[in-house]
């Protein structure tokens, strides 16, 4: 019995210090989330911002081709082409390099389809968009 | 003051400078070609929404620029 005790004790203690390591990790996460998506909203236009608040998603518009593009909240397959009508056609998976937050990943999307549509265009893949769904 | 924004897993780095301080400003010039060197992508802010990058050959570090946003090479997903 007491060399049961102080296994117990080292534990009980591993246990401890694991929730409090997920405990920071979640909140500095938390804090990154929050950063990125102040950044995001400080960068876009009015009307983006609008469009962002009221439905989840804004437009981009290519600076070669013209093109809008929609970008709904994410890192991955988050931006997709849209046709004429205003329905989605295409999607176009790319994103920047690291393990950056959704906020600074989407307002880099941004960026890069607004002012270098040319390598979006050469770097992404392409995946087809179902019809209903959140870029609607 | 002027301001360099790093992305990162943080949510982004911030880096103040004084423009009119050489010492400041060699700092920020080596700190924009560094992140050159690793392939970001620097977008100039303009306001209202609006941003310019320079084409990869015409890009030099700005002194006048006062926010220069640098994003991580773009790579498909």
């Amino acid at each position: 019995m007491g060399s049961v005790e102080p296994l117990f004790v080292v534990v009980v203690t591993c246990l401890i210090i694991c929730i409090g390591l997920a405990i920071r990790d979640a909140h500095l996460k938390s804090r990154a989330e929050t950063r990125g998506l102040q950044l995001l909203a400080d960068n876009l236009s009015a009307d983006q911002l609008h469009q962002y608040r009221t439905r989840g998603y804004f437009d981009a518009i290519g600076c070669v081709s013209g093109n809008r593009y929609r970008i709904a909240f994410g890192t991955v397959q988050n931006v997709v082409q849209i046709d004429r009508s205003g329905e989605p056609e295409l999607g176009r998976c790319f994103m920047p390099e690291g393990n950056l937050v959704a906020g600074d990943c989407m307002l880099a999307q941004k960026i890069a389809i607004e002012n270098c549509e040319e390598e979006v265009l050469r770097t992404s893949l392409p995946f087809q968009v179902l019809k209903a769904n959140r870029f609607r | 003051m002027a301001r360099h924004i790093v992305m990162d897993p943080s949510g982004h780095s911030s880096f103040q400078f004084d423009k009119n301080n050489i010492s400041s400003l060699a700092e920020a010039e080596r700190r924009y070609n560094e992140l050159m060197g690793k392939g970001y992508m620097p977008a100039e802010v303009k306001g209202g929404g609006t941003h310019h990058v320079p084409k990869p050959r015409q890009r030099s570090f700005d002194p006048d620029a006062d926010e220069t946003i640098f994003i991580p090479a773009l790579k498909g997903g």
